[in-house]
């Protein structure tokens, strides 16, 4: 299958005022077409800046590309021009936020803002939009007879659902779903979750899963990757990465979390907290937090290494393993 | 065992089809919030009163306001004439009635000038933010700092004594407060995240400044223009007091105030200054005390 996104070696600082914050460090990333990644990682991990970064909608004032080259569909998305990009904004990217409370605007109706998408990127009359909006309104399974009514006569899950008939209106190639559920309680995550995973199967889509919700990645993703201060520390199938865990953040990740089969006993959090953004170190930022932590850590920051087939980690443990088979 | 039924359910049900059938956005909202002020709407009544006779005065009078009878000057309140006649034995209550209509005509027009001017500084300021934002704003706070009737006069006496140039007189020099008014909406509007997702969705500037931000920032802008209107009608007939204003015959309160003033030691003169001060007293009131009453209908503090 081919890439329909790719991201190589992509950089991206914040200048602050009196710091710079390294948000996201030489990351590469391949999403094939139809295919759904989980991007995973704490707060502050870069995720969102790097979702930000492909739709081209980082702060002009703050941010700074430094380095690296973002292509969908073989086109550079970096060289694009802001007209150009408003193009692809919505019609071939599309984005799903995380709190459809202030998501959608309160003084048009949820029909009108479906339509409004339509109407920008489609050359097609008022009717022919409201058309077209009533019947993602029965896609996500919201009867078109409430077309006419405001999002303040909507529960949240329902406002999740327009906001999701929102992003699919123009049949984006790409979807990016900034923490989608994290907003919802459990019953009505597991139904958003399942309608995504239908359309996304139906559309033939490319998704990234923007989560802290390892629960969500099992459910509707192929691919996983965690990313840890700016940087992607594992990369591989979902089974891979959840199942065998080969980076020891990851490890300590999945440690953090209950079980549903295993006997319950005290969850083992990640001692410390996340390096200073404005201020990482020169070698493997997870070092100060790390258990298996060795001398070389601190001597110089690992590369990816594949550890198995379409797995990767970036750690000086596999080091050994794969210079001993030298 | 049947389910036990009282009048109140029965009445429950019938107000729960009603409010089902009726649209609830902001602003239906806040008018329902508004129709609960009863001060708002007398202020309402009394501008709806104030429209109706500015639109229609030939409705309510059969006398011209430029007829002049010599044979009942200073005229006192009678069958005939209802509030009396001037000093050239015109009837007063209809030129306190065609005075309405000039008076409204050109505030409207005014206040137009002004939330359209004021409007789109405003909110390119707030949307372009930075260095657009620092030019016009220093703008508007030079054009505040000249007080507001002196820069009237100015403007009135250098365009000339025409409607065109009171109307514009009057529209520059109260551009500041909508600009103000409209930049801090807009501000606040910009930073709601379904703006943020609207750029996402491929929005244009326009769009997201038309279809997103003004109509969320409408509520403080209803309540100023309101604010203004008032002040427009004082402002006209405080430039047609000095003569600046709306040139004779055509009536209007604050020239027919000026003419009065000089018979004021005449005891039987009297309704010459009084009527059209209270109508502009009465007017004003009303568009102060609906101001008001709008402001915390939209105020969404005090939903």
């Amino acid at each position: 299958m081919e890439n329909l996104l790719q991201i190589k070696n992509l950089t991206v600082h914040y200048n602050m005022e009196t710091s710079v914050v390294e948000a996201v460090n030489d990351i590469s990333l391949d999403i094939k077409r139809g295919e759904t990644l989980g991007l995973v990682g704490e707060t502050g991990a870069g995720k969102t800046t790097t979702a930000l970064a492909i739709m081209g909608l980082l702060q002009k004032a703050r941010a700074e590309i430094i380095s690296g080259e973002i292509f969908l569909n073989g086109e550079s998305l970096l060289d694009k021009s802001a007209k150009a990009m408003q193009k692809i904004r919505g019609d071939k990217v599309s984005m799903i936020f995380q709190d459809p409370m202030t998501a959608l605007n309160p003084v048009l109706t949820v029909g009108e803002q479906i339509a409004e998408v339509v109407r920008l990127h489609e050359k097609c009359s008022r009717a022919e939009a409201a058309a077209r909006a009533k019947e993602m309104l029965e896609t996500v399974g919201i009867p078109s007879y409430r077309y006419k009514e405001y999002p303040h006569q909507f529960s949240g899950g329902m406002k999740q659902r327009v906001v999701i008939a929102i992003a699919l209106a123009c049949s984006p190639d790409l979807l990016i779903a900034d923490e989608p559920t994290t907003a919802l309680d459990v019953t009505i995550q597991a139904q958003v979750l399942e309608l995504m995973k239908e359309q996304i199967q139906k559309r033939d889509m490319s998704v990234i899963m923007i989560t802290h919700d390892l629960g969500v990645v099992a459910e509707i993703c192929d691919k996983c990757a965690v990313m840890y201060a700016g940087e992607i520390v594992e990369y591989g199938t979902v089974e891979d990465v959840l199942d065998y865990p080969t980076h020891p953040y990851t490890r300590n990740l999945l440690n953090s979390l209950p079980s549903i089969d295993g006997e319950i006993k005290k969850l083992q959090p990640i001692e410390g907290a996340v390096s200073d953004p404005t201020n990482l170190p020169p070698y493997c930022s997870f070092q100060n937090r790390c258990k298996e932590c060795m001398e070389r850590c601190t001597e110089g920051n690992p590369k990816l290494v594949e550890v198995a087939p379409g797995h990767w980690s970036k750690c000086f443990q596999h080091y050994k393993e794969s210079e001993a088979e030298k | 065992m049947s389910k036990i039924h009282t009048p109140a359910m029965d009445k429950a049900e019938q107000k729960r089809q009603k409010f089902q059938k009726r649209r609830s956005t902001p602003f239906t909202d806040g008018w329902r919030r508004l129709k609960k002020n009863k001060l708002a709407m007398v202020g309402l009544v009394i501008i709806i009163v104030y429209a109706v006779i500015a639109i229609f005065p030939s409705l309510f009078t059969s006398y011209s306001y430029v007829t002049q009878d010599y044979t009942s000057l200073f005229a006192p309140l009678s069958r005939d004439h209802l509030f009396g006649t001037d000093n050239l034995g015109r009837d007063i209550f209809t030129r306190v009635i065609y005075a309405a209509r000039a008076s409204l005509g050109i505030s409207l027009l005014s206040v137009a000038v002004s939330l359209f001017f004021g409007g789109v500084l405003g909110s390119i300021a707030a949307f372009y933010g930075g260095k657009a934002d620092d030019i016009i704003m220093r703008f508007i706070d030079i054009l505040q700092s000249i007080p507001g009737t002196l820069l009237a006069i100015t403007l009135a006496m250098a365009l000339g004594k025409t409607v065109v140039s009171l109307m514009l007189a009057l529209g520059i020099s109260t551009i500041p407060p909508y600009a103000k008014v409209v930049r801090a909406a807009v501000l606040t509007a910009k930073d709601r995240q379904f703006v943020e997702v609207s750029k996402c969705l491929g929005a244009n500037d326009r769009w997201l400044i038309t279809r997103h931000m003004i109509p969320n920032s409408l509520g403080p802008i209803i309540v100023q223009t309101t604010f203004g209107i008032a002040a427009a009608i004082l402002m006209i007939s405080s430039l047609s007091y000095i003569g600046l204003g709306i040139q004779p015959p055509t009536p209007e309160w604050g020239s027919m105030l000026s003419d009065g003033k000089q018979f004021l030691q005449m005891g039987t003169a009297w309704p010459m200054t009084v009527i059209p001060g209270l109508a502009i007293l009465i007017v004003s009131f009303a568009l102060n005390v609906l101001g008001d009453g709008l402001r915390d209908a939209f105020d969404p503090r005090l939903k």
